[in-house]
């Protein structure tokens, strides 16, 4: 009975918290690890991983669009530095993996206050396509002879699976996938715990209206430059997973492309919940996952990306909130029809039309 | 560095900037019209140029006949994107409209290959072949100068249509109508101007003319294959930030702008070798500091 009673309180806490919420799909995913090669085959396991990856970089891009109602065109920069970075220091200067993570954070940190800085004083589209610019910059910068230790230039670099974690845990396909998964878990509930603190709302109050928020006293500076921050290092840390997961980076992949894809993993998702921006990122990065199991478009591959755009335009024209909204509204047309067929069962069994009113 | 080599490096920027004017006009007219940045212009205009391959190789119609061909068929693309997609959004934000063109791009990426699958081996040739030949050097015995034909020719038809859009939008009805457009569109449908048509017009334009930039581009490449589907996003890129450097608020900063950057670019290619995207970009950024409404913006008063 007491047992009953525990395990009653667990899943009412469960349910009741968003922070258990993260905690249960973790483990869903880790499951899903754990059955690879019985119920889900290899590929599909190693495309939710790399959904996760990119979802890391969209959660940032997600408070800056989101919150900070910052545009930028530069996340795949970003994600490409990380990933060299993340080969250069941990294969290259054989430092360890937590140190090589700590240091590329800090270098996320001091390129965010860049951004942010200029963010202040070019606005709106044009910061978009500034941050484009230095997208390209930074692509540039790959390009030189001189990098090409850091970036191999058009040929690439590649990365031994030799790393090993903490001295204990080798990084193996399958342990890989449980450290990212912790990862997401983990910033998924920061990022949670930033929008719903008085930053979170100062951000969005920013958002809305930035004269009226300055009015109100927000910081527009530190926000600012907070939001890029955010946005940067978390791309440059699902760039650090991302070499360790592919092993392999190539500069031509970090194009315009990849941070229009994640802008609009964060559009299709909508802002009004971060289960929503979870679920734009798996259309985007991750729906490939189940297309690949059908026999079209495995015999024609580029049909994948005609359904993306068909299902990214249907998204936007009919659902503006995206699929947060798309996921309230269908909530709120199953609870009033559960209430009416409710009310009708209580006509039915001869009830007082008052009755039921007075229930309702 | 003497005369031929100034020459020489502006012959260089010949095609790239009869690309650009058209590319960064096709930008800025959207942009004044429906207020969102158009990210499917490249691809668009990718298109259009896969189109006039599609024409010239297998039905064996004359190059200039194929190109216009796939202008027109970037002028019907235009419409569609505007007619029906854009107008039939329930409620659209400028990013709204610009997730739109994304997938517009992703859906033409992934139709490109099809077509190709279908098509097999196709090309656009250069307009007209052969080359101008310019300052003799008798020490070495040969010309300094070499300017292409199909650059010279493309960049003509470029500045000639860009001559006549510009005389349209100061002279005429339609030009009055995309400005009035441009200023308040609320505004301009109550005065009577068909906005919706004048949309509709800008974007059949920039999908008319991207075309035409994209078949003078596939004109210097062998084959359009599958990897080619790219070949206009550098071109889209340096688009973007001539209207940034130019400024939103004008239709001929941008153009401007676009020449300032093809120039430029060419001369910073010969001196500077691999150095040179590095140093443009970060030109541009530094101008942008220090006029974030470009070089010839207006500022924008912002109310609560």
């Amino acid at each position: 009975m007491n047992f009953k009673n525990t395990m009653h309180r667990i899943g009412l806490f469960v349910k009741k918290n968003a922070y258990a919420h993260f905690v249960v799909f973790g483990l869903l995913l880790v499951v899903v690890n754990l059955l690879r090669g019985i119920v889900f085959n290899n590929f599909f396991v190693n495309t939710v991983g790399i959904f996760l990856i990119f979802s890391i970089a969209v959660l940032g891009f997600y408070v800056l669009l989101g919150y900070g109602g910052l545009a930028s065109l530069g996340t795949s920069s970003f994600i490409g530095l990380g990933a060299f970075l993340a080969r250069y220091f941990v294969h290259v200067l054989n430092m360890p993996f937590m140190i090589g993570l700590v240091l590329i954070m800090l270098i996320g940190i001091i390129l965010g206050v860049g951004v942010g800085f200029i963010s202040l004083r070019i606005e709106g589209m044009y910061l978009a396509i500034i941050t484009l610019a230095i997208s390209e910059i930074v692509v540039a910068l790959f390009r030189l002879t001189a990098l090409n230790g850091l970036t191999g230039n058009f040929n690439g670099v590649s990365m031994p699976r030799k790393s090993i974690l903490f001295g204990l845990i080798s990084l193996t396909t399958e342990n890989m996938f449980v450290v990212i998964v912790i990862f997401f878990v983990i910033i998924m509930a920061l990022v949670y715990n930033l929008t719903k603190s008085p930053v979170g709302r100062a951000m969005l109050s920013m958002k809305n209206s930035e004269s009226a928020a300055q009015t109100m006293g927000v910081n527009l500076l530190k926000y600012r430059i907070l939001a890029f921050v955010v946005a940067s290092v978390l791309a440059m840390v699902a760039g650090f997973l991302y070499m360790f997961n592919q092993r392999f980076a190539i500069l031509t992949e970090w194009n315009l492309n990849m941070s229009l894809n994640v802008l609009a993993a964060v559009v299709i998702g909508g802002t009004a919940s971060i289960w929503g921006i979870v679920g734009g990122g798996f259309l985007i990065f991750g729906i490939n996952a189940f297309l690949k199991n059908i026999d079209v478009f495995v015999k024609y591959p580029s049909l994948t990306l005609i359904f993306n755009g068909l299902l990214m335009i249907i998204v936007v024209l009919f659902y503006p909130g995206g699929l947060s909204q798309l996921y309230f509204k269908s909530k709120y047309y199953v609870t009033a029809w559960l209430k009416e067929r409710k009310a009708k069962t209580a006509l039915k069994k001869g009830g007082n039309q008052d009755e039921v009113t007075a229930q309702n | 560095m003497d005369f031929a080599l100034f020459l020489q490096l502006l012959a260089n920027a010949f095609l790239p900037t009869a690309l650009l004017v058209l590319s960064s006009f096709a930008i800025i007219l959207i942009f004044k019209t429906s207020t969102t940045t158009n990210f499917a212009q490249g691809m668009i205009s990718t298109f259009g140029a896969y189109v006039t391959a599609l024409f010239f190789s297998k039905f064996g119609i004359p190059i200039y006949w194929s190109i216009l061909v796939g202008v027109v068929f970037g002028f019907l693309v235009g419409v569609f994107v505007d007619r029906g997609i854009i107008r039939r959004a329930k409620i659209v934000t400028p990013v709204g409209k610009q997730m739109i063109t994304m997938g517009i791009v992703l859906i033409l990426l992934g139709i490109i290959p099809l077509f190709v699958s279908f098509a097999g081996d196709i090309q656009v040739p250069p307009i007209v072949s052969g080359s101008v030949r310019l300052i003799y050097d008798e020490v070495r015995g040969y010309y300094r100068v070499i300017i292409s034909n199909h650059a010279l020719v493309a960049l003509i038809i470029s500045l000639a249509i860009l001559a006549i859009l510009f005389f349209s939008l100061k002279f005429t009805r339609w030009g009055l109508a995309v400005r009035a457009t441009a200023n308040n569109e609320k505004v301009a449908s109550m005065m009577g101007i068909n906005t919706k048509m004048i949309t509709a017009v800008s974007w059949a334009i920039a999908g008319g003319i991207g075309s035409l930039a994209a078949s003078f581009l596939a004109g210097t490449m062998s084959l359009l294959t599958t990897s080619e589907v790219g070949m206009m996003t550098t071109v889209q890129i340096q688009g973007f930030l001539a209207a940034v450097l130019g400024g939103f608020s004008t239709f001929h900063g941008p153009v401007v702008a676009a020449f300032i950057i093809t120039i430029t670019r060419s001369f910073s290619d010969y001196f500077l070798s691999q150095y040179s995207t590095f140093i443009i970009y970060g030109i541009v950024l530094l101008v942008v500091m220090i006029k974030p409404y470009g070089l010839f913006g207006k500022k924008v008063i912002k109310k609560v």
